[in-house]
């Protein structure tokens, strides 16, 4: 065996193909991104969120404000009605995912960025609470399917793995296909909800011939963009109260443990939204592409790692406060949690690209 | 591609021998080849691509320089003999030296020819360097040098040292610091090699100095302006940290990759040590992308330290895989003892925390 001989590894290395502009995002974007993230906040409060869990209604009343605002059709092309690329969508995705805003956008335009990346895409796709779901070869596609932030969907991606294809439809839900599901909601600002297919009118059908991780790449890089922004804002916040809470007749934030504890979340975040950047300019330049693939994968698991992280760290930080029902704290834990397993377990998502490359190197390229 | 780094590939065709590629670890340690290399990669305009031409570069811009120096990692060109010369000292002369000291130092530094120490660390100034306690006296015509240097790489190859003294011990301890170069030639001067834990790491010496006389034409930038010197070295050096970190993540991890499968339990790590090296690379360039664009992104601060303890990581997972139950892998130790000493030299990663938590979080400084 030839150990470390660059022409072995040269076809791995893509370093041309990433365009490094387009891992920042314009200044245009992030002036949308900083303007959306005053408005998420000043149309919702995190305070809502505590309410549903006695039963108060959440969700759905702002979802025309956020078509309206333009945030669904960041990303789409012009005959779809939009504007910009999946690295804009990832910087308000971002914003919106820290704002813990109630509405299913990171689904929606998950799913729609699915049908983009399959040409599948149709005018006005974006204005619709959507969601996708994913069906392994062996799951059944008859009856009811359990659907990821889908209390409000109108519209559902179903993506069924074929193994060497991926079948894809797009079905319109009425308002007697989807209820809440019966067990309890970790998280009920993005709840699961329980649809039945055999009651919704397929829209689009798709045989696509790619792999199902070919298939999820751009919805991926969305549900990294929004871990990111849960883990981001965990860090603000947790910041925020280390300056300001004395002990020892000092600010909490000037210990060593909890500055170092504080340093590596904010290394750990930066890592996940270079991977997420990355992985949304891979998906542009080749959506079907080895590079897409594996990023998508490894952004996603570890902006999942890094918000459960960061959610948990702002709890320990804040003692005993950060276990109580009124503290925010709790409510970024249930974020993070709920989201992190959706397209991919991390530990999952690892494991099959460490096989798969393992495989690819092996291979004679 | 661009024209620039297809230019740099004929160059390396040239300059490197044909079966370099398969074989470039057998010419790790051939002195003439990595010597001959550096003057040539110089003489062409491909060792500071980035500068201006009358001081040996190409004026490219930022993008090709940077995609020539990743080229470069990539082949894994032959390593400098004295690469703080050319990563440290010349940037820092080029900054701060006078015209008669660029005209003096610069180009036999960069081609090689003139090697440099850095004489930073003390025995009882490490990750505190500012609290060094080195002085230079001031007399007549420059200064006496009086004090110990420790940990000081190649300090007994080197012609020269970019020396830290204290020429103020009044001034605040950042304030009273003054960077010499000064000629290991002078008497006064003792250097005594340490011998290394082994031979991956780099040897490094103490330095002795014995009423060592400085001309004052030798100080670099401002008498007491050594501090932001000492600051401004280590910036230069940053986006081959990364570049370099990149690479050696492959280098460990690829010898894993090339066996074909693992045990199910190591996949989840290796798949940990594949999205860190893609972070490492895609950080960089987001600092670089930030940097062009006029931001003043702190992300670059974060690069030295998640960049070598990923490394240490992967070394060390490599280390494991390829010796299985038996003993220690010789070659895969020397790779993981090498990397040991990335997250100590040039700050520690506990002092990068520090940096991280008070400059870019805000955090106070204190306990």
């Amino acid at each position: 065996m030839t150990v470390d001989a660059p022409h072995a590894s040269e076809s791995r290395i893509a370093y041309e193909d990433t365009s490094w502009n387009s891992l920042v995002p314009s200044e245009e974007i992030q002036q949308f991104a900083s303007a959306a993230r005053e408005h998420f906040a000043s149309i919702f409060s995190p305070a809502d969120i505590r309410n549903a869990f006695s039963g108060a209604a959440l969700g759905g009343s702002l979802w025309a404000e956020i078509v309206e605002q333009g945030y669904t059709a960041v990303g789409l092309r012009e005959e779809l009605d939009g504007d910009g690329t999946l690295s804009d969508v990832v910087a308000i995705l971002e914003v919106a995912g820290g704002s813990l805003v109630p509405e299913p956008l990171l689904a929606s335009v998950a799913a729609v960025q699915t049908l983009v990346a399959a040409n599948a895409a149709t005018e006005g796709m974006s204005e619709h609470p959507a969601s996708i779901v994913v069906l392994g070869p062996e799951e059944s596609a008859e009856g009811r399917v359990s659907v990821f932030d889908g209390r409000f969907s109108t519209r559902l991606a179903v993506l069924r793995d074929r193994g060497s294809e991926v079948e894809l439809d797009w079905f319109e839900l009425t308002n007697a296909t989807a209820s809440l599901e019966s067990r309890a909601a970790v998280d009920p600002s993005r709840a699961y909800a329980s649809v039945d297919l055999e009651r919704a009118n397929r829209l689009v059908h798709e045989r696509l011939p790619i792999s199902i991780d070919q298939a999820l790449a751009a919805a991926r890089v969305c549900v990294s963009a929004d871990l990111v922004g849960v883990a981001s804002a965990s860090l603000d916040l947790s910041l925020g109260h280390v300056l300001a809470r004395q002990q020892f007749g000092r600010p909490l934030g000037a210990f060593q443990a909890l500055k170092h504890m504080l340093a590596d979340v904010y290394v750990d975040i930066e890592r996940a939204r270079s991977l997420t950047f990355g992985a949304a300019a891979a998906v542009t330049k080749d959506p079907r592409g080895e590079s897409a693939r594996h990023l998508s994968m490894l952004a996603k698991a570890t902006s999942a790692e890094i918000a459960i992280r960061a959610a948990a760290i702002r709890v320990q930080l804040m003692g005993a406060m950060g276990l109580t029902f009124e503290a925010d704290a709790h409510l970024y834990v249930r974020r993070a949690q709920q989201t992190a397993r959706f397209l991919g377990n991390p530990a999952d998502l690892y494991v099959t690209v460490a096989g798969d490359r393992l495989a690819g190197d092996a291979r004679v390229d | 591609m661009s024209t620039e780094l297809a230019n740099f590939r004929l160059f390396l065709e040239q300059a490197l021998p044909a079966d370099y590629d398969e074989n470039y670890r057998a010419y790790r340690d051939d002195v003439p080849l990595r010597t001959a290399f550096q003057a040539a990669q110089f003489d062409d305009g491909w060792l500071v691509p980035e500068w201006p031409r009358d001081l040996g570069g190409r004026e490219l811009p930022l993008a090709d320089a940077l995609a020539v120096r990743i080229e470069g990692a990539r082949r894994r060109i032959p390593r400098q003999m004295n690469v703080q010369a050319t990563g440290v000292v010349a940037p820092g002369i080029r900054r701060f030296g006078t015209d008669a000291q660029k005209e003096r130092y610069l180009l036999p530094t960069l081609r090689g020819e003139a090697w440099w120490a850095l004489g930073m660390s003390e025995p009882d100034a490490g990750s505190d360097l500012a609290s060094l306690r080195t002085t230079a006296v001031p007399t007549d015509r420059g200064f006496v040098v009086n004090g110990q240097k420790i940990w000081t790489t190649q300090a007994d190859e080197a012609r020269w040292c970019t020396l830290y003294a204290r020429t103020d011990p009044d001034l605040p301890k950042h304030r009273g610091i003054t960077c010499l170069l000064v000629d290991m030639n002078s008497p006064g001067i003792l250097v005594r090699r340490i011998e290394t834990a082994g031979e991956s790491i780099e040897g490094f010496c103490e330095v002795f100095f014995d009423d060592v006389f400085v001309p004052a034409d030798d100080v670099l930038g401002e008498v007491n302006g050594g501090w932001s010197i000492a600051m401004s070295s280590l910036e230069s050096e940053r986006d081959m940290i990364w570049i370099n970190n990149w690479m050696e993540m492959q280098r460990a991890i690829q010898p894993v990759l090339d066996l074909g499968e693992v045990a199910p339990h190591r996949l989840e790590t290796l798949g940990r040590l594949l999205a860190d090296t893609d972070a490492i690379r895609l950080t960089g360039l987001r600092s670089v992308a930030l940097r062009e664009s006029g931001v003043d992104s702190p992300i670059g601060g974060i690069l030295k330290l998640f960049g070598s303890e990923a490394v240490q990581a992967a070394a060390a997972f490599a280390l494991d895989v390829r010796s299985g139950d038996g003993p220690p892998d010789p070659a895969a130790f020397d790779e993981y003892l090498e990397s040991m000493a990335a997250t100590i030299y040039g700050g520690t990663s506990e002092v990068q925390r520090n940096i991280i938590a008070e400059r870019i979080l805000g955090l106070p400084k204190g306990a």
